[in-house]
């Protein structure tokens, strides 16, 4: 019934099988090229970020800003069909803001309010190729924690109901990048709002530079 | 010679079966595709028979605000029922059909109707203040949109709306603002809403529109309060792909008084995913 494995080939059906090998190279390459001659998505890669973020909104009438120079460190793993899951960790290291108090009651004063975060979860995320780059969805779900300190306000100022030093809150942040994949290497830009749950914590959003590998 | 017959044969189905690998790649057709456009915003509907199930959060437009748990389905002919199951949760109920009238290869034309009931007495959501205020409040939302669809060319479509929504408050007098003013969902309103989307592959398309609203008030016992345009106008850009098969993303950036109210920040997100079927 079966031909046997090891009987030799005789010539015209070597070219035969040469033919359909050929016109499947053939009608294969197109189909890689269509691709765009993107290096497969699928595998863990670790990617570090460097970036400025800037709060959206006043907590009453006092700005904070605990986000400014940004650091950070992603590592993931994406499914042949993009879907992607990953941990990630971010240092803020905040900025100063001087504030102005006109009292009703007693001398005005000044101070300054001093925060900085730091920012750690995991992402659910979807990558895309998108010619020769890699489009990356993501979705942060984690924990913010905001180190608070105000310099020169009297001790009887209280500048938050209830707040607590560091101010811990959960946070959501969808964001978008664009990677340059090139062989081990990757590089992009991209930006996360982080929408802050904890009133005291304002939201803000994050520009980044990121560089990574694909091990 | 039969043996070689075969293999020709089987020659010609690798070549065959090549071929239809390819297009099948590339034939998953686009976004611009009927099954795959967007409905939001655009005049278009879903094809007969096909169902659209969304899950989203932190959006600011009335039908989407807060959350999204939508379910769509095209009944046929261009006509399109949808509604959003996580404003049931908190006793806003909500019904939208659409149909688009005109299809063309370059133009379309659709409306939608929307019926909106808020039972203030279910928002269990809001602040013990706000619950207190829209507790004896109901309100009823009736939204009427045409939309205009153009896709001149493979990478752009442009899109404009003209909207009416009409709002009546029961039960005792209506504040001048709660939770339903502050959601546009018990605003009396007309505006209009040009948008583009620029299509960067098959898969991704860049969207941008803005509402403009012409004539915004709530509508009072005795009165109608206008409201300030620079308080309803909003800006939004955002991104939509088909990460897989019937599986699309969108992630927005909002700009507007209406997310202040809503979230405390002028500039905010919101995300949205859709599974077609």
């Amino acid at each position: 019934m079966y031909a046997p494995l090891a009987r030799p080939v005789p010539l015209k059906r070597g070219v035969v099988a040469l033919a359909a090998a050929l016109a499947v190279a053939v009608s294969a390459r197109p189909a890689r090229a269509q691709s765009g001659a993107h290096p497969p998505i699928q595998g863990f890669d670790v990617l570090a970020s460097a970036g400025w973020g800037a709060s959206t909104a006043p907590i009453g009438d006092l700005e904070l800003a605990p986000y400014g120079a940004s650091f950070g460190v992603d590592v993931g793993y994406t499914w042949p069909v993009g879907f992607r899951l990953a941990a990630h960790f971010d240092a803020s290291l905040g900025r100063r803001v001087l504030e102005e108090r006109d009292v009703r009651r007693g001398r005005d004063f000044d101070f300054t309010a001093d925060t900085s975060s730091y920012n750690g979860g995991f992402s659910l995320g979807w990558d895309l190729a998108l010619q020769a780059l890699t489009l990356r969805y993501s979705l942060m779900l984690g924990v913010t924690s905001m180190p608070w300190k105000l310099v020169g306000a009297p001790r009887d100022f209280v500048p938050f109901d209830d707040a607590k030093n560091p101010s811990v809150g959960l946070h959501v942040a969808p964001g978008v990048a664009l990677l340059w994949p090139y062989r081990w290497f990757e590089a992009g830009v991209g930006f996360d709002y982080l929408a802050q749950a904890n009133g005291v914590i304002p939201s803000g959003f994050l520009g980044r530079v990121l560089v990574g590998v694909r091990p | 010679m039969r043996r070689g017959a075969a293999g020709a044969l089987l020659a010609c189905a690798l070549t065959a079966f090549g071929a239809r690998a390819i297009a099948a790649e590339g034939g998953a057709g686009d976004l611009q595709s009927p099954e795959q456009r967007s409905t939001r915003h655009s005049a278009y509907t879903l094809p007969a028979k096909l169902w659209s199930f969304d899950v989203g959060a932190l959006g600011v437009g009335g039908g989407d605000v807060v959350a999204v748990l939508g379910v769509s389905y095209g009944l046929g002919a261009g006509v399109q029922l949808s509604a959003n199951l996580a404003h049931y949760s908190v006793g806003l109920f909500n019904l939208t059909a659409a149909y688009q009238f005109v299809d063309t290869r370059y133009f379309a034309l659709g409306a939608r109707f929307g019926a909106w009931y808020g039972h203030g007495k279910w928002y269990w959501v809001a602040t013990p203040i706000e619950e207190k205020l829209v507790s004896k409040l109901d309100v009823v939302s009736l939204p009427l949109e045409l939309t205009a669809s153009s896709m001149p060319t493979r990478w752009l479509e442009l899109d404009l709306s003209a909207a009416y929504s009409y709002a009546r408050f029961f039960g005792s007098s209506p504040p001048e603002r709660s939770v339903f003013t502050e959601t546009e969902i018990g605003l009396l309103q007309f505006f209009v809403r040009p948008g583009a989307r620029l299509y960067l592959a098959d898969h991704t398309a860049l969207e941008l529109f803005t509402k403009l609203p012409l004539y915004s008030a709530v509508p009072l016992d005795d009165r109608t309060l206008k409201v300030p345009f620079k308080r309803t106008w909003t800006l939004e850009g955002g991104l939509r792909s088909r990460l897989a098969r019937g599986l699309f993303g969108s992630i927005r950036l909002h700009y507007g008084s209406i997310s202040d109210v809503l979230y405390g920040a002028r500039f905010y997100p919101s995300f949205e995913v859709e599974l077609r079927r």
